[in-house]
């Protein structure tokens, strides 16, 4: 900390030494480091690609050549702010929530857009085009400016990289479906840091403007500006909060030597060094540099999960539901209930539509007709993380780690969007028990990617139950288990539902089933073919039929 | 002949098969049976070239394929009627088939191997022109292995062939297995319905966690318990 | 008449949208490349027409025959030189997207600048069959109508290769399930390149057609690319029909915007075009095809 504060200060001294040429390099790299460490702030963790950065530069600068006559300096910047925010929760709310591939496209012409926008209304309605600045700001104080806005932007990059919000933005860049189930608001999270981004670009643009004397929408809104930011992030590495660092001073430096000397070949070097970046830099310089190793708090004890309370009646009651893909009926009429304690088996053949009714349940699909409640309460259509704060959580068929966490920043995202978040050092206590519980001990450091396929169910299991959830959806996670992980897996399994958790288990693994289940809903071609305990129920030969099928017709 | 040896397939850190060998010959039905999870789906992928195996030996009429791209898979002689039968949906029966057609092994005889599949599958003939997704279950089943048909392969893979098929519709899927058999065809059927298709297989293997644990003339499976408890399990004794 | 006369206007703009449109379904429905260099090989096409056109007098139409194929071969070079390493390296179709929107954006900075350094920025634009000729009883000139004929043709022999040949049904059966492809014994690999290849000679053959009557410089690329984007995704991604039929749209919206309302609205226009379409059906207009 004491570092910094004399990097600032030495930073701050430099125009006291430093004028013309040198101040306005200085100036060009301050402005490019607010631009690229705000458009790493979203687009590093949510890995959306965002093109639309001198969209919003372009806004503040314009917002001071209109403004700046009229209103005193802070006010116009204060202006400059807020629509600049305005307009990416505009853009945000419309476009956020289509896949990311429309998002990029959209962003590529949205400084286009803005362009035409502006230049139509001074054409219509200021009538003339261009506007003069006759602001009387120096240099010095356009770089102090800058400064107040980088260590700003630090400042906020790094609070929110430590904060829940950064870390909800990571789990959304590994996984969206993850972080919806593990209760987190994915549209809304990302309009925040969309929004945060482009205050610290308008704010920006607004800073710089006094530098032109004279303004018109083509100088301002140059889509070139977006490039050259989205290169120095990238190439210095958009995952670290320094990381755009490590690309703006070098580009800044390259630019003023190609446009003194090659400038005709700005456009072709830039190609170029983007293509670098894809083929051999995905994460960027930083991403070359080793991991740090996160600091360790002692750990607690092992804390007994909490119990849940106990209900009377059904916790999960499911009637008549229906889920239909096209021409094709996945769930048919469906009715069952978990009572809260029990496990409950979900089987049937393949194709029967046991995976699909999971999918209801946590909210990854809405059905088409019929309710579910949970405790009484209707959760059919409400969307995945509300469903997850209510107290669900689930294991995928396809096991889903995070891919740029470890194994125990896995788990904390299990405790940190739950209903009453657990954050900080008990929250890393709570998470390390977690992790030995599932017989992870141990493995706590180690990158998810780097577990055995085993120990990633484990793993995805313990970020579960960090929700402290009071119905636990597990898709086949005793599948391909040899069998003493198979015993080990079953006696996980009962201890879970022995401290309360109601469990509704999708299995194949047919001796799981005879073992742990309570009590079993066959299903077949998406419809309720018997209800009752495991012996009983595989002993009906209509059962015995949908799975090993009839000899004639 | 298909021979298959020692083949091991791991998904990641998870071994799928391990160590896996069986043989498919010409004018033969072998069922492969197994519960879900077991590595049916696995197995056939590998053949098809669809997934890298780690090891093994895949071979037919001597030639190796193993690590082949699909492709080459198929013009090899080997087809496979993927599970959910992986036709083309937009496109409409005519063009599935006309694709089926693709591989040059399959050119010269294009007429002729149309003529077999349309009289094996009456039905398809008025729907030449229909899209192939509106089309039923049990219709898009025969899309699928008519589309396998037409590459003129020497050994067909099909993968659950009957999933979501009615009783009747599977009545008329066996009864045209059977007659791809009398063409001189060799099936390697993964099934569901046990029962059925080991009353057409000629021999069959059971699998279990990714290796053979079992093999036999399919009418001696058809009675042997391993098979039922492979699929509806057993009790297994589990400290409370 | 002014409801002709957009009308007519319109079809133009259109069908110049739809045939480039065209090419890039091609790319990004079948090689799944989402090409964002696409429109700078339309500046390019037109740079090279004007050349052949004011150096070797050769008329644009002529200049079809040795643009179109040479753009062919060097997006086939692209393709497998650039592209390839990237197809292997993606585990997901969504990578490749991702990754290739990140290649492509570089290539069109290499593109633009090779273009700059030749051609420099000034706006270029050369008179051929600029004949006003009465249509309807409103006044369009020839070498629009003749750009009009010619990509309707090529986009019809394009169309009916796509749809009747046995390689052109190959290519859609690849945009509709690559897996399945293989399986049927389609080189995917080797099919993807081709698509990409003869999206890349369409959107060449787009630009010697409009730069009959376009003024156009280095820098319009990106418009280009924007608006073929648009209409392939509003059409549906790799429906060519809804390509067709959203490329014809947007000429007419645009030109009727341009007339009716302010020709500095346009890029507004369709963006809210753009915006509304994808809110209300995600999928498109018409959703997935493959006709």
């Amino acid at each position: 900390m004491l570092g910094a504060a004399v990097l600032v200060a030495l930073v701050a001294a430099f125009p006291l030494v430093a004028s013309g040429y040198h101040l306005a390099l200085g100036i060009s790299i301050l402005h490019f480091a607010v631009l690229a460490t705000a458009w790493a702030l979203f687009s590093g963790p949510t890995r959306l690609i965002s093109l639309a950065t001198v969209a919003f530069f372009g806004i503040g600068a314009y917002t001071v050549a209109v403004l700046h006559e009229t209103l005193p300096w802070l006010a116009v910047l204060a202006a400059a702010g807020a629509i600049g925010v305005a307009v990416a929760l505009l853009v945000g709310i419309s476009t956020l929530r289509l896949s990311g591939i429309y998002f990029v496209i959209f962003t590529f012409g949205l400084s286009e857009l803005i362009r035409q926008l502006v230049t139509w209304y001074e054409v219509n309605v200021h009538r003339s085009v261009g506007r003069y600045i006759f602001a009387s700001v120096s240099q010095r104080e356009i770089y102090w400016q800058l400064l107040a806005l980088a260590v700003a932007v630090f400042v906020v990059g790094w609070l929110v990289a430590r904060s829940r919000l950064g870390l909800a933005s990571r789990v959304i860049g590994d996984d969206e479906t993850v972080a919806r189930h593990a209760g987190i608001d994915a549209t809304r999270t990302k309009l925040t840091l969309f929004a945060v981004s482009a205050l610290f670009m308008s704010l920006t643009g607004a800073v710089m403007a006094p530098r032109w004397t004279y303004i018109d929408p083509n100088i301002v809104f140059n889509p070139l500006l977006s490039f050259e930011v989205v290169i120095m992030a990238l190439f210095g590495g958009a995952g670290v909060l320094l990381g755009p660092l490590l690309g703006v001073v070098p580009f800044v430096l390259l630019f003023e030597l190609l446009s003194a000397n090659f400038p005709n070949y700005f456009s072709i070097l830039l190609g170029v060094v983007f293509m670098v970046i894809v083929y051999a830099l995905p994460r960027g310089v930083a991403g070359l540099l080793p991991r740090r190793e996160a600091k360790r708090t002692a750990p607690e004890p092992a804390q007994p999960a909490a119990q849940a309370e106990a209900n009377p009646g059904a916790l999960l009651e499911a009637t008549s539901l229906r889920k239909a893909f096209g021409g094709l009926v996945a769930v048919d009429d469906l009715s069952f209930a978990a009572k809260p304690g029990e496990i409950l088996g979900l089987v049937g053949p393949n194709g029967s539509g046991k995976t699909t009714v999971l999918n209801l349940i946590s909210g990854a699909l809405a059905a088409d007709r019929g309710t579910l409640t949970l405790d009484g309460q209707p959760i059919a259509g409400l969307g995945a993380h509300r469903i997850a704060k209510l107290g669900v959580a689930r294991t995928f068929q396809l096991v889903r780690v995070l891919d740029s966490m470890s194994a125990l920043e896995n788990v904390r995202v299990g405790f940190a969007f739950r209903r009453d978040p657990l954050w900080g050092a008990r929250a890393e206590a709570e998470a390390l028990a977690l992790l030995t519980r599932v017989g992870l001990a141990g493995k706590a450091d180690l990158p998810a990617t780097q577990l055995t396929y085993i120990d990633q169910k484990r793993l995805e299991l313990a970020r579960a139950l960090a929700s402290e959830p009071k119905l636990l959806l597990l898709d086949e996670w005793l599948a391909g288990l040899n069998p003493t992980e198979l015993g080990e897996g079953i006696a996980l399994v009962r201890s879970l539902r022995n401290s309360g958790i109601t469990i509704v288990l999708v299995e194949h693994v047919m001796d799981a089933i005879r073992s742990l289940a309570d009590r079993c809903v066959v299903m077949n071609a998406g419809r309720r073919i018997a209800d009752g305990p495991p012996a009983a129920v595989f002993a009906e030969r209509e059962v015995v039929r949908a799975y090993l099928g009839g000899a004639d017709a | 002949m298909l021979e298959i040896e020692g083949l091991s397939v791991a998904y990641g850190k998870h071994a799928a098969l391990s160590g896996v060998a069986l043989n498919v010959a010409r004018g033969e039905i072998v069922a492969m049976l197994g519960a879900n999870g077991a590595g049916k789906t696995t197995l056939l992928k590998a053949v098809a070239g669809l997934v890298r195996p780690q090891g093994g030996r895949v071979s037919l009429g001597g030639r190796d394929l193993l690590a082949l791209p699909p492709h080459l898979v198929v013009e090899a002689g080997i087809a496979l009627v993927p599970e959910g039968r992986g036709i083309f949906g937009e496109l409409t029966v005519r063009e599935n088939l006309m694709l089926g057609a693709y591989a040059k092994r399959a050119r010269a005889g294009e007429a002729g191997n149309l003529d077999r599949v349309v009289t094996l599958f009456p039905r398809l003939k008025e729907r030449f022109r229909q899209i192939a997704r509106t089309m039923s279950g049990g219709e898009q089943q025969m899309v699928a292995i008519g589309r396998a048909l037409m590459s003129a392969p020497d050994i067909l893979l099909l993968d659950e062939p009957s999933l979501g098929l009615s009783p009747l519709m599977c009545g008329e899927l066996f009864a045209a297995l059977a007659n791809i058999r009398a063409a001189g065809v060799g099936l390697l059927l993964v099934e569901q319905n046990a029962k059925r298709s080991l009353a057409i297989a000629d021999r069959g293997y059971l699998i279990e966690t990714g290796r053979i644990v079992g093999q036999g003339a399919a009418s001696a499976l058809a009675v042997d318990p391993a098979v039922q408890r492979a699929y509806l399990g057993a009790d297994i004794h589990v400290a409370r | 008449m002014l409801a002709v006369d957009i009308l007519l206007a319109g079809l133009v703009l259109g069908g110049m949208y739809a045939l480039t449109a065209l090419g890039l379904t091609l790319q990004y429905g079948v090689a799944r490349i989402m090409n964002l260099s696409y429109g700078e090989f339309l500046v390019a096409a037109a740079l090279v027409a004007y050349s052949l056109y004011t150096g070797l007098a050769m008329s644009p139409l002529i200049g079809l025959i040795v643009v179109v194929p040479a753009a062919f071969v060097l997006n086939w070079a692209i393709y497998h030189v650039l592209l390839m390493p990237l197809v292997r390296r993606a585990r997901t179709r969504d990578v490749l997207e991702v990754d290739s929107i990140l290649a492509t954006f570089g290539l069109l900075f290499i593109v633009q600048g090779i273009a700059l350094v030749i051609f420099g920025g000034q706006y270029y634009s050369y008179t051929f069959l600029s004949i006003p000729v009465s249509v309807l009883g409103s006044t369009i000139a020839v070498n629009r109508l003749v750009a009009l004929l010619f990509a309707a043709a090529i986009g019809l022999a394009i169309y009916v290769a796509l749809m009747r040949t046995r390689s052109g049904t190959a290519l859609r059966a690849v945009a509709v399930d690559p897996v399945a492809a293989g399986l049927v014994a389609i080189d995917v690999k080797r099919a993807s390149g081709f698509a990409f290849a003869l999206g890349g000679a369409l959107v060449a053959a787009g630009g010697v057609l409009v730069s009959m009557f376009l003024t156009f410089n280095t820098a319009m690329g990106v418009v280009f690319t924007m608006k073929a984007l648009i209409v392939v995704i509003m059409g549906g991604v790799g429906n060519m029909l809804g390509a067709l039929i959203a490329g014809l749209l947007l000429g007419i919206g645009e030109t009727a915007v341009a007339r009716l309302v302010d020709p500095g609205l346009t890029l507004a226009a369709t963006y809210a075009l753009f915006l509304a379409v994808l809110l209300v059906r995600p999928t498109g207009l018409f959703g997935r095809s493959a006709r």
